[in-house]
């Protein structure tokens, strides 16, 4: 596993499902595409780098149901957000890419495996649709 | 099989609200009191739509968020419904939460305004969690709660961003 920073002026991108039921006005992104899976043990937010991928790789990674859509944020304004209160929320982008999953990265808080809801609330605000 | 969820099945269930609302806060039988849902209370037409929406979530599959998440339980779905149909007989004026299935198989619900915004994630059929923030202010708080309990503190963040639509 490789464990590297990532440049501020990468790109990531972030799959979400879409067209669904509780899609609400169609294709809106919400705090809950960028949530942690509690159960499952997530440490960040997976993420893939646009200068490793497409926006058709991640859409055809094994794990991608049928028209999910892609967003994506600029690394750095990533690590520059702040909660509603004006502080930092120390998030950072790191590279847990292997062969079977090439330019997959991660979002994670100061704390692995946390994300507090401000968190989540500001990467929805910055995430737009490809 | 089981039934259908619909949101008026859980009416008898709102009387566990407000009485756990006065056990929380001590009210006596003096204190103001939040309105106590009838049968009679007018629907919000909203509600057709949000029962369809949880109906939706109630009956995803693993992987259903493309990440291999797991779907809410039933019961998880179902006390999301009730907290909604509390809410909703307690606000006449109450308006329509985005709702969402969460990767951790919770259910969400959020209002939002310009500068306000709030969530309330039902985490499972006795846990929640709620962020509530406001840009202007600025000012945010986040915590968690059993769903039942202090659903009148729910409604005032609600109410909040409400007033800035």
């Amino acid at each position: 596993m490789n464990d590297d920073r990532i440049a501020d002026d990468e790109v990531v991108y972030l799959r979400v499902p879409s067209t669904a039921p509780w899609f609400e006005p169609p294709d809106q992104v919400t705090t809950a595409n960028f949530k942690l899976n509690q159960r499952r043990g997530d440490l960040g937010l997976s993420v893939y780098r646009a200068s490793l991928v497409t926006t058709n790789d991640v859409l055809a990674k094994p794990d991608a149901i049928p028209q999910s859509r892609v967003t994506r944020a600029r690394v750095g304004d990533i690590r520059a957000l702040k909660n509603g209160k004006g502080e930092t929320l120390r998030l950072d982008v790191i590279a847990v890419d292997d062969d079977l999953d090439p330019g997959h990265a991660e979002i994670r808080g100061p704390i692995p495996g946390t994300l507090a809801p401000a968190a989540s609330k500001a990467l929805r605000d910055l995430f737009s649709l490809v | 099989m089981n039934a259908p969820l619909t949101l008026e099945e859980s009416e008898v269930e709102i009387r566990e609200f407000d009485d756990t609302a006065d056990r929380v806060t001590g009210a006596g039988s003096s204190a103001p009191k939040l309105r106590p849902m009838t049968r009679s209370r007018r629907r919000r037409p909203w509600m057709t739509e949000a029962e369809r929406q949880l109906r939706a979530i109630e009956r995803l599959r693993v992987g259903w968020d493309s990440q291999g998440g797991a779907p809410p339980e039933r019961e998880t779905v179902r006390s999301a419904a009730k907290l909604l149909d509390w809410l909703a007989s307690a606000d006449a004026d109450l308006s329509k939460p985005h709702i969402h299935p969460t990767r951790s198989g919770g259910v969400q619900f959020h209002w939002e305004s310009s500068q306000r915004y709030f969530e309330i994630e039902i985490l499972n059929p006795r846990n929640a969690q709620f962020y509530y923030v406001d840009k202007a202010a600025p000012y945010e708080i986040e915590g968690q709660l059993r769903v039942g309990d202090l659903v009148a503190e729910v409604l005032r963040l609600v109410r909040a961003v409400e007033q800035m639509r």
